[in-house]
C-alpha cells in the first residue's frame, strides 16, 4: 500500500468524523459557562499573601513586645527627672568612714605583732 | 488578507489578541481539532469532547498562552495532546479507584458505548483498528501527517520530540499500517 492509499483511508475517516463532529458553538457555549463558574468562584491565586503579610507582622509585634518587657519593667511613656534619678549602683557608693580600711603602714616588720604598740599608733 | 486566514501569518503572541478574533480562529480549525482530539482519546467521542472543552477553556482563560514561535494549528494541537493526556491519567487513576471498589464483570456490561461508536465509522473500521495496534507515538505522527497533513517537523512540533524520532515514528508506523492494511499481509 502506498502513501495515496494510505491518504485516501485517512480522507475517509476525517470525512466520517466531520460528520460526527459536536458543532462549534454547542461547545463553546460550555466553555464560556465554564469561565464564567472558574472566574466567579476561584479565588485569585494571590489571595493568601495578604493575609500571609498580616499573619507575619502580627506575630514579629508580638514577639518583639514580649522581649522588650522584662527589659524595662517601667512604663515607657514615663520618663524619671535628671533630679530624681538614682544610679541602680548607688548603695555601694554609702559608706562610712570607720569601714574604709587602714592604710598599709610604710615601714611594717615581722615584729609588728609581737611588738607592743605605742600609744601614738594606736591612736590611729 | 485578515491576520487569522493563514497560520504562517497569525501572530497573536506579537499583538493582543480579540477575543472575537480567537474564537473565529479556533472555530476556523475546530472540525481539524475535533479529530485530533479523538485520536488522542483512543478515538472516545465523550473524552474527546471533554477534552476540547477543557483545552478551549484552557486558552481563553490564559492558562495556556500561545508564543508565536510556531503557528497556531501547531500550537493548538500541542494545548489538546497535553490535555487529552491529563484526562486519560485522571481516568486511569479513577478506575483504579473504581476497580478496587467493584468487579471487572460489571464494568464490562457498562462498555457498549465505545463499540457502538466504532460502528458509526464502519468504513474506515479496518483504518481505526489497525492504527490502534500500533505504538502511542507511531499513531499520533500518521494522524498529523495523513489526517492534518501536516510536514513531519510540524509533527514533531505537536508531539514535543526531534525530527529524527519523528521520522523514525513515522517511516515505522507507515510500514507497519501498510502490512497491516493490505490483506494477505496481515497477521
Amino acid at each position: 500500500m502506498n502513501d495515496r492509499k494510505l491518504g485516501n483511508e485517512f480522507d475517509a475517516l476525517r470525512e466520517s468524523d466531520r460528520q460526527s463532529a459536536p458543532g462549534f458553538e454547542t461547545i463553546w457555549s460550555r466553555v464560556k459557562s465554564a469561565e464564567e463558574i472558574d472566574v466567579s468562584d476561584t479565588p485569585p491565586t494571590t489571595w493568601w499573601i495578604p493575609l500571609a503579610a498580616s499573619v507575619i507582622i502580627g506575630a514579629l509585634l508580638l514577639f518583639g513586645t514580649m522581649r522588650q518587657q522584662p527589659l524595662s519593667p517601667k512604663q515607657p511613656g514615663i520618663t524619671p527627672s535628671i533630679t530624681t534619678w538614682q544610679s541602680p549602683t548607688d548603695e555601694l557608693l554609702r559608706t562610712t568612714g570607720q569601714t574604709m580600711p587602714a592604710p598599709a603602714s610604710i615601714f611594717s616588720s615581722v615584729l609588728d605583732g609581737v611588738a607592743p604598740v605605742s600609744r601614738s599608733r594606736e591612736l590611729e | 488578507m485578515s491576520p487569522i486566514s493563514s497560520d504562517t501569518t497569525f501572530q497573536p503572541g506579537v499583538r493582543q489578541m480579540e477575543q472575537c478574533e480567537l474564537e473565529r480562529a479556533l472555530e476556523r480549525l475546530h472540525p481539524e481539532t475535533w479529530g485530533w482530539a479523538l485520536a488522542c482519546c483512543g478515538r472516545e467521542k465523550e473524552m474527546a469532547e471533554e477534552v476540547l472543552q477543557n483545552s478551549y477553556l484552557r486558552i481563553i482563560s490564559g492558562r495556556a498562552k500561545f508564543g508565536g514561535t510556531s503557528s497556531l494549528k501547531t500550537w493548538l494541537f500541542g494545548v489538546i495532546r497535553l490535555t487529552a493526556r491529563e484526562e486519560i491519567r485522571r481516568r486511569k487513576f479513577s478506575l483504579k479507584r473504581f476497580l478496587s471498589s467493584r468487579s471487572l464483570d460489571n464494568l464490562r456490561d457498562e462498555s457498549t458505548d465505545a463499540d457502538e461508536a466504532v460502528e458509526r465509522v464502519d468504513g474506515s473500521r479496518a483504518l481505526i483498528e489497525a492504527m490502534a495496534s500500533l505504538s502511542r507515538r507511531q499513531q499520533q505522527v500518521l494522524q498529523l501527517v495523513f489526517y492534518h497533513g501536516m510536514t513531519i517537523e510540524d509533527a514533531a512540533g505537536v508531539m514535543h520530540i526531534s525530527l529524527g524520532s519523528a521520522r523514525t515514528h513515522y517511516e515505522r508506523g507507515k510500514k507497519a499500517l501498510a502490512r497491516l492494511l493490505t490483506p494477505g499481509l496481515a497477521p
